[in-house]
């Protein structure tokens, strides 16, 4: 039997809906909001420069023959070149983690707390991923080392992607904190230009945070492919096996 | 004025804060909300796994390349096949010809590209233009597209070759191959242990996660009644 990447989309969506509100009471409604935009758009992008670079493709379903077959065929809401219904699982899928991780370890430093938060992420998707790649939710073609038909890659991936963000949500807003390293860049860039003052984070209003966090996760892009690359590079090395030949 | 102000966007701030911190019973349901949906995501996810079992099994499934759809147009008093091929009513098989194994060009005894039937029907000539009108309908849907050329091979008997023009025997590199092999296989972890690999796999995975998502439902639970 086939699971349809409506079925996906439909479970998702149905999920999401309670999650969110769930969310809101174990957040607050400021900062879950905060942090379903910016898990949305983080992920978007990473998502997006994964299909733009070849490395995944959503598309796989919308142009089958079973397109014909089902009524709407593959997934129903894009953003751009990504579903939305994917967005969505990750903001679910981090959210969770930094909740279970925040609940087990309330006293570790912010670090650890994230790094926890990042494996429980890697867990969901070992198991989300079999599933997903079997039914054509989404396919990888990557020259990489497979395990289960899973690139490595794409587990680092959502274990830095899911870490960072996780860094930046409880250092800007769980815990406004100014980093030594950003503090000058930031003072120069999005402080003075949008904030007009060099205020300490924690005495930024709500709104001004959110920018501020909006714009760590810009940072947080560049940091991740920062990392990825060379993850990628070495297992495009080591790799067991080939890219499929254009044509998708 | 300056200090007024800034005393103002503190007042400001402090009371986001209060609106944003919501009393700990709330926090808890909402904590314990979340946690259970993703709880049933989890379910949800190993259900489709197992239902995907004998999908998996296929190991050209995974990289199989998309097929483009055929347009199709039902006529009454004809039968359509998965992929969209029509078969005339009245087309009959002669009696005693086996039937042909799909192959589609990636090959996989669970691809369903469209007209796949059809072409190994066609390929082994078994269709004869008995069928009226329908057939040529049929045999222009069903006309095989090049996918292979056969490239003449030239064998050159022993000792024919001039010396020094030995035949090229320098170590070519070898292609990575487009399926995954070995233990990274998902459709050798899917028949492996007695062809419950995948579903031990699942369901492993799907335990430890309610595990840890269990522990913490507890934790919030027990921080409810110390309080």
């Amino acid at each position: 039997m086939k699971a349809n990447a409506i079925v996906f989309e439909a479970l998702t969506f149905i999920l999401f809906l309670v999650f969110y509100r769930g969310a809101s009471h174990a957040m607050g409604k400021s900062r879950n909001r905060a942090f379903f935009l910016g898990a949305v758009l983080f992920s978007l992008i990473i998502q997006t420069l994964a299909v733009a670079l070849g490395a995944m493709n959503f598309y796989w379903y919308a142009i089958n023959s079973y397109y014909k077959t089902y009524p709407l065929g593959g997934y129903v809401i894009w953003l751009g070149v990504v579903p939305l219904a994917a967005c969505l699982l990750w903001y679910m899928v981090t959210a969770t983690c930094q909740m279970v991780s925040t609940i087990l370890m309330p006293k570790a430093k912010i670090w650890s707390r994230s790094a926890v938060a990042g494996a429980i992420a890697v867990g969901f998707y070992a198991l989300i991923q079999p599933v997903a790649v079997t039914n054509h939710w989404w396919t990888w073609n990557l020259k990489s080392f497979y395990i289960i038909d899973i690139p490595l890659v794409a587990l680092f991936a959502v274990f830095g992607s899911v870490f960072l963000f996780n860094v930046v949500y409880e250092l800007t807003v769980l815990e406004p904190k100014d980093q030594k390293t950003l503090k000058r860049f930031e003072d120069k860039t999005i402080k003075r230009l949008a904030f007009k003052s060099n205020r300490h984070a924690k005495n930024l209003n709500w709104r001004q945070l959110e920018w501020l966090f909006m714009f760590r996760l810009v940072l947080a892009v560049v940091v991740f492919a920062a990392y990825i690359a060379p993850v990628v590079a070495i297992f495009w090395a080591v790799a067991n096996r080939g890219q499929i030949p254009p044509g998708w | 004025m300056a200090n007024k102000r800034i005393e103002l966007e503190q007042y400001k701030y402090y009371v986001t804060l209060l609106d944003e911190e919501p009393s700990r019973k709330i926090v808890r349901r909402g904590v314990v909300t979340c946690l259970i949906v993703m709880s049933l995501l989890v379910l949800g996810m190993f259900v489709l796994g197992i239902l995907s079992t004998d999908l998996a099994k296929n190991a050209g499934n995974i990289t199989q390349t998309p097929q483009p759809a055929t347009p199709s147009t039902t006529v009454p008093g004809q039968q359509q096949t998965p992929g969209g091929t029509q078969i005339p009513g009245g087309t009959q098989l002669p009696s005693g010809v086996p039937e042909i194994p799909t192959q589609t060009p990636s090959g996989g005894p669970g691809s369903m590209a469209p007209g796949g039937p059809a072409v190994a029907l066609s390929d082994a000539g078994v269709l004869p233009a008995q069928s009226g009108t329908g057939a040529g309908v049929l045999l222009a849907q069903a006309a095989p597209t090049p996918t292979q050329t056969s490239t003449p091979t030239l064998t050159a008997p022993p000792g024919s070759m001039p010396a020094g023009t030995a035949p090229s025997t320098a170590p070519s590199e070898k292609p990575l191959p487009e399926t995954t092999t070995g233990a990274g296989n998902l459709s050798k972890l899917t028949t492996g242990a007695g062809g419950r690999g995948l579903q031990i796999y699942l369901l492993v995975l799907t335990i430890v996660l309610i595990v840890v998502m269990y522990l913490a439902i507890r934790r919030v639970r027990l921080e409810g009644r110390s309080k």
